[in-house]
């Protein structure tokens, strides 16, 4: 399924106008400076920023349209996010977690954990079951994240800043897993970061946005060959 | 290894400053405790007005609570989470007769409630229902008191609570409800417990508010504070053991408030 | 050593509040402890007092006779009490220093709303168990009192609320939150006419006795008894209603 956005929304002072589409197994990186509305991106496409005018399109359902006053609320959504400092409940076990999802749409608590075992095996961290989340070392919590966020068998994942929470010399394996997981995911990936380096490793294309507005979209190599803007001149330039 | 030792103590001032307020609080208990008649204790324990004073009390500060618990926690929601104009107004509302001396909150609620009273009149007039001289407003009153410290409290916690969390609960397919009660509600858990154990308090210890408005019989209205109170004024023997039994039952709640519950400070947080 | 003027205001006025506070150095303090019914005739006795007396302050201490004699028993500094039962003077009587003499009586009344709207008429329509009467605890002098009136008209009647003093009865029947209480004649009077008195048939009713003494050997405390005892302080008693001795 495509995931289709048109995206118009205000937050204070702050206008977001984007839009863009991103297709079955692809990676779409968004770049950008900070405070160019990134996170606003995602927060729409999830449902919690409503939109000012637009569309939300995910394959032929209707997430959001604004000219038919349509919304469809978050935990109605099928859209999976892994949140930048993960977010793991605290008072929750790892596997209690993962589970959360599944028993919020009506699991029992033991066919629940069963499925939620089977993801923690997936990303090689079921031995964590038990512990709690301020136990996990960076690397783990990101993927206790990301088994939370596929087990409720999301039909997009979005990222906001996977591995700005690591430190470098971690963050570069990180990487690399991440990659491998992604790319097992069938649907549509959006990740949003402020690290070249990630999209990189991990995207097939870039949408940079500053100031709100898309200012480039296309292939890494088309960005790199033809920079828009001075910040995507920087961002791309200096790199052997 | 003693270099260890001296940055983990505490700084000496500290401790004697702490010191002093221990000896502040612990003080009018000494007297209390020295100057009971403790020959006399299984005889006043034993009496009817001193269990059934007891027993009023128990009932009414847990119902009062529960009126607390019930509206002020929404309340504290609202005030933490909705920008409306004259929120300023309306916490300052809320945690008024937290500050008023409770013989002023007696008055108020005697003035509107009363059978005479703005409100009290229809309530009596049109449905028979009357509030003082009743254990209902006993209950009344000690809301009254009782619940801004639990309003207060829990809006604090609503406030540094992150409302990442619930984003992310509801991106994971929880209806805004379950991820409060699931999510929220545990996280805060520690600020929720200090506001009803405070209110509690407050409640089982009320004394201005229930004697101005619902008035002193015993059984009925003549809670715990009432009956020491009035005893004082012809058998202080009698007024010093039914303090030392408030004083007992509230340790007893109180001292059970374990560590844990308030939160451990020693528990990292880790992003 | 020339003091700075700001200072030497600052000084000026120290010695000027200390002087406020302890009172003229020649008046003496006389606390007088007195029952919650006598509040408004000791007050103008105490002013009537003071004019004749001008080298005494009287303190006055109104409250129940019974928080009284407790305060009392308990050590609080009192040179005189007046209290509105004998029971309650009984409880500091090791402490008087002469016995006490009965200074004054009070007989009971009914108070109700103003305007009577129940139309109670006689004790028995207290007994009723839909009319809201309020009393004190029997320690309280009022409340004893009552409950002897009471038991000579061989009725029961079920308060709604023992109040701490008789001034807390007259509150609440004044105001409506009770139906009718039982309150000295001179409060009734007091209260009118915020309340509608109803006489006590005399077989029923008690006279209230007043005792007063001196809980001190100072010359101003037995001034001050022989004053409430002397035709002047009777006559102002007389005037709230308070029968002779």
């Amino acid at each position: 399924m495509t995931l289709s956005a048109v995206i118009r929304a205000t937050r204070g002072n702050f206008r977001l106008d984007v839009s863009f589409d991103v297709a079955d197994g692809e990676t779409l990186a968004v770049l950008g400076p900070n405070g160019a509305g990134k996170s606003t991106i995602l927060r729409c496409l999830l449902g919690l920023v409503p939109l000012d005018t637009g569309r939300i399109v995910l394959g032929d359902h209707v997430l959001e349209d604004t000219t038919n006053n349509l919304y469809v609320e978050p935990e109605n959504r099928r859209v999976g996010a892994v949140f930048q400092d993960y977010l793991l409940f605290r008072h929750l076990s790892v596997i209690d977690n993962v589970a959360f999802g599944l028993r919020a749409r009506g699991a029992k608590k033991e066919s629940a954990r069963l499925t939620a075992r089977a993801h923690l095996e997936r990303f090689e961290v079921e031995h964590l079951a038990d512990r709690r989340p301020s136990q996990l070392s960076g690397g783990e919590a990101q993927r206790v994240a990301l088994a939370r966020a596929l087990a409720v068998d999301p039909k997009v994942l979005l990222l906001d800043e996977p591995l700005a929470a690591l430190d470098v010399t971690t963050r570069r394996t990180v990487r690399d897993e991440l990659s491998l997981f992604l790319s097992a995911f069938g649907g549509p990936r959006l990740i949003v970061t402020h690290d070249p380096a990630d999209a990189r490793r991990l995207a097939d294309r870039v949408l940079i946005v500053e100031h709100g507005s898309v200012v480039q979209h296309g292939s890494i190599l088309d960005v790199m060959r033809d920079p828009a803007t001075p910040y995507v001149a920087a961002l791309f330039g200096d790199d052997a | 290894m003693s270099r260890r030792l001296r940055s983990d103590r505490p700084p000496i001032g500290i401790l004697v400053l702490a010191g002093l307020a221990v000896v502040f609080f612990a003080l009018p208990f000494a007297g209390l405790l020295w100057r009971a008649p403790w020959s006399d204790l299984v005889d006043v324990v034993r009496e009817d007005a001193v269990r059934r004073a007891l027993w009023l009390s128990i009932q009414t500060s847990v119902l009062a609570t529960l009126v607390a618990i019930v509206i002020g926690v929404p309340l504290a929601w609202v005030l933490a989470r909705v920008d409306f104009p004259f929120r300023n107004f309306v916490r300052a509302l809320a945690t008024l007769s937290m500050v008023l001396p409770p013989v002023v909150g007696g008055v108020a609620l005697f003035f509107s409630f009363g059978r005479r009273g703005l409100f009290g009149q229809y309530l009596y007039d049109w449905f028979g229902i009357r509030l003082p001289f009743t254990t209902a407003g006993v209950v009344l009153a000690q809301s009254f008191v009782a619940m801004p410290f639990l309003v207060l409290t829990v809006e604090s916690a609503f406030r540094q609570f992150d409302v990442r969390y619930e984003d992310a609960a509801r991106s994971l397919g929880a209806r805004r409800w379950y991820a409060f009660r699931h999510i929220t509600i545990p996280s805060i858990r520690p600020a929720i417990i200090a506001g009803v154990v405070l209110a509690w308090a407050r409640a089982l210890g009320e004394f201005g508010a229930t004697i101005t408005f619902a008035g002193n019989l015993p059984g009925t209205t003549q809670t715990m504070p009432l009956a020491t109170y009035i005893a004082l004024e012809s058998d202080p023997g009698a007024a010093l053991i039914l303090s030392i039994v408030l004083i007992v039952v509230s340790f007893g709640v109180l001292i059970g408030l374990r560590d844990r519950w308030l939160g451990n400070p020693h528990e990292v947080t880790r992003s | 050593m020339r003091i700075p003027k700001p200072r030497r205001l600052l000084v000026v006025a120290a010695i000027g509040l200390l002087c406020a506070c302890s009172g003229s150095p020649d008046r003496t303090t006389l606390n007088v402890f007195a029952a919650a019914s006598l509040s408004n005739a000791f007050t103008d006795i105490e002013t009537v007092f003071e004019v004749e007396h001008p080298d005494v302050d009287v303190v006055l201490n109104l409250a129940p006779s019974s928080a009284l004699a407790t305060q009392i028993s308990e050590g609080a500094p009192a040179h005189v009490f007046a209290s509105a039962d004998e029971a309650n003077m009984n409880r500091v009587a090791d402490l008087m220093v002469d016995s006490a003499t009965i200074f004054a009586t009070n007989r009971l009344q009914i108070v109700t709303e103003a305007g009577n709207p129940l139309g109670i008429e006689t004790l028995a329509d207290l007994a009723d168990p839909s009319v809201l009467f309020v009393t004190s605890a029997v320690e309280v002098p009022i409340g004893r009192y009552t409950a002897e009136v009471l038991t000579r008209a061989e009725l029961t009647v079920r308060p709604v609320s023992l109040e701490e003093s008789v001034k807390g009865i007259v509150t609440k029947v004044s105001t409506g939150e009770a139906d009718a209480g039982i309150v000295y004649a001179t409060d009734a009077a007091a209260a009118h006419p915020r309340v509608t008195s109803v006489n006590i048939a005399d077989e029923f009713n008690v006279i209230a006795r007043y005792p007063i003494a001196a809980l001190s050997t100072s010359d101003a405390a037995t001034r001050f008894v022989t004053f409430i005892r002397s035709d002047e302080g009777q006559a102002i008693l007389r005037e709230f209603g308070f029968g002779s001795p």
